[in-house]
């Protein structure tokens, strides 16, 4: 335990410095919060009252798995498009031409407008219209930061597979694949939360589930502790995905490249 | 008309550069006959890499053809080394492999040439665990265990010290006694040649055109126990270099 401590001195410190600085912005709401009203600046208990009770309804765990299963269809269609984009436009110097500006246009577009559009195309009655929001919003950098991926793979590489007659399928899985794996892992880990964002975003916006959609419902019944219960639950489960697998994962792959 | 593995007719290769147009290759033509080995022999950067490039069908000519039998099967040992970083020394053999042999043959062969290579016990080592040589070496042993009909080699022994050198010559001899592919070499060391070559093209200095060709009567086998004979056939180049130069 002790060499434990002496071992990772920087890191737990670091930790500590962390989680103080999360207490202190606790505190700071809670003092702030006695000088509102809870309709405006609900109390951290209160919070904790409307999260308890959110547990209690069950739809907690329902509905962050609804929002999570979204963000997980859209951002990997998303990386499987971009990823099919970029292979495809890679090196054909006129492919590449002809995809980028419609692929600008796409990034250019608000949300707003894509989600004004995903509803009235696919209803709001299913989670079709908010895994095509999450998936037109991060396609755009899924493909970018996929093609610069691909660009850096070793063509000296790719060369001598040809040379030995490799199959297409071959030099996809065994080159251009794992030269991508750290550039992967680092797209999926920054786009992830970025998608996430986006599914509240949609669900909030035009559906009828999800975490999303509650933290609307919660809105506009003037339930302004469960809108901040919602929140702390995004929160949590941005962070747990962070320090769960993400970090991990880009820990994994800087490990790799070296 | 003879068998040919590889045939160059008329072949230009020009680049475009920032200072213009440059010539590497110019009307250059050559053949090789099955089993043949023929070692280019020249200046350094006067364009052999290129004829490697273009035999190997990585780049095509820009005047002339090359022409390659039907299902010449072909290995390249690069210059520097071209392993997968990911995988293991093994695996990078299975990876050219592939799809060639039954995998139960495919593993015969590796471990034979893995063996005779020395390289058996760096089979499970990844390639940046390697020094530059052994990479070499593994190299040689991925392009030998696809059985090639035609063997393009770039200058492979230049950064091996000469035990290691000699070794890798003697299997590359072995491999081509028992296998009988068609080489071409590339080299700037005219003892390398004789030593291995059938027939010796001596290249002039860029862009890359036949200056002499010295057919090497003695067999191989002899050459290489035969000190006398490689010095003999040494002077030959020599005369020949300076004589056209």
């Amino acid at each position: 335990m002790i060499t434990f401590i002496t071992r990772h001195k920087k890191e737990l410190q670091k930790a500590g410095a962390g989680l103080f600085g999360l207490v202190a912005l606790l505190v700071l709401w809670g003092l702030l919060a006695r000088n509102y009203h809870p309709l405006i600046l609900p109390s951290p208990l209160e919070t904790w009252r409307a999260l308890a009770a959110l547990w209690r309804e069950g739809s907690l765990a329902a509905n962050i798995l609804i929002t999570l299963r979204r963000t997980v269809y859209g951002y990997s269609l998303a990386l499987l498009a971009g990823f099919c984009l970029a292979l495809f436009t890679k090196g054909a110097g006129l492919l590449g031409a002809l995809f980028r500006p419609i692929l600008l246009v796409v990034q250019i577009i608000p949300p707003v407008v894509w989600m004004v559009l995903a509803v009235i195309w696919f209803g709001i009655a299913n989670g079709q219209a908010s895994v095509f929001l999450i998936f037109i919003v991060t396609l755009p950098l899924a493909f970018s930061s996929i093609a610069a991926g691909l660009e850096s793979v070793d063509g000296r590489l790719v060369e001598m597979a040809r040379v030995y007659r490799r199959s297409r399928r071959q030099i996809i899985a065994e080159i251009y694949l794992p030269a991508l794996y750290p550039h992967l892992i680092s797209t999926v880990s920054v786009g992830f939360s970025f998608a996430w964002k986006a599914a509240i975003f949609a669900e909030f916006m035009g559906s009828t589930s999800g975490v999303g959609f509650l933290l609307s419902t919660a809105n506009s019944n003037l339930e302004t502790e469960k809108v901040f219960a919602w929140v702390l639950v995004l929160v949590a489960v941005m962070l747990v995905c962070e320090y769960g697998l993400l970090i991990p994962l880009r820990r994994r792959a800087a490990r790799w490249s070296s | 008309m003879k068998e040919r593995v590889l045939e160059f007719v008329g072949v230009c290769r020009e680049f475009q550069t920032e200072q213009g147009t440059l010539t590497a290759v110019e009307n250059l033509s050559l053949s090789a006959a099955p089993g043949e080995v023929v070692a280019l022999v020249g200046p350094s950067g006067c364009g052999k890499t290129t004829l490697l490039n273009m035999a190997a069908g990585i780049l095509s000519p820009t005047r002339g053809r090359v022409i390659r039998a039907a299902a010449t099967r072909v290995a390249y040992v690069f210059q520097e080394p071209r392993l997968l970083p990911w995988k293991t020394v093994e695996e990078n053999l299975r990876f050219v492999q592939e799809g060639v042999f039954p995998e139960g043959e495919a593993a015969r062969i590796r471990k034979e040439i893995l063996d005779q290579a020395g390289l058996t016990q760096f089979r499970q080592a990844y390639p940046h665990e390697l020094s530059g040589g052994l990479k070499q070496r593994v190299e040689l042993a991925r392009a030998l265990v696809v059985q090639p009909s035609l063997l393009l080699l770039d200058e492979p022994f230049k950064s091996l010290d000469s035990p290691a050198r000699r070794q890798l010559q003697n299997l590359l001899k072995a491999e081509h006694g028992r296998q009988g592919f068609t080489v071409l070499l590339v080299t700037h060391d005219p003892e390398e040649a004789v030593l291995l070559a059938d027939r010796v093209v001596l290249l002039s200095e860029r862009p890359a055109r036949i200056r002499r060709e010295l057919p090497l009567e003695m067999p191989r086998e002899r050459r290489s126990l035969d000190q006398a004979v490689i010095h003999s056939s040494l002077e030959k180049i020599h005369m020949a270099a300076a004589a056209a130069g």
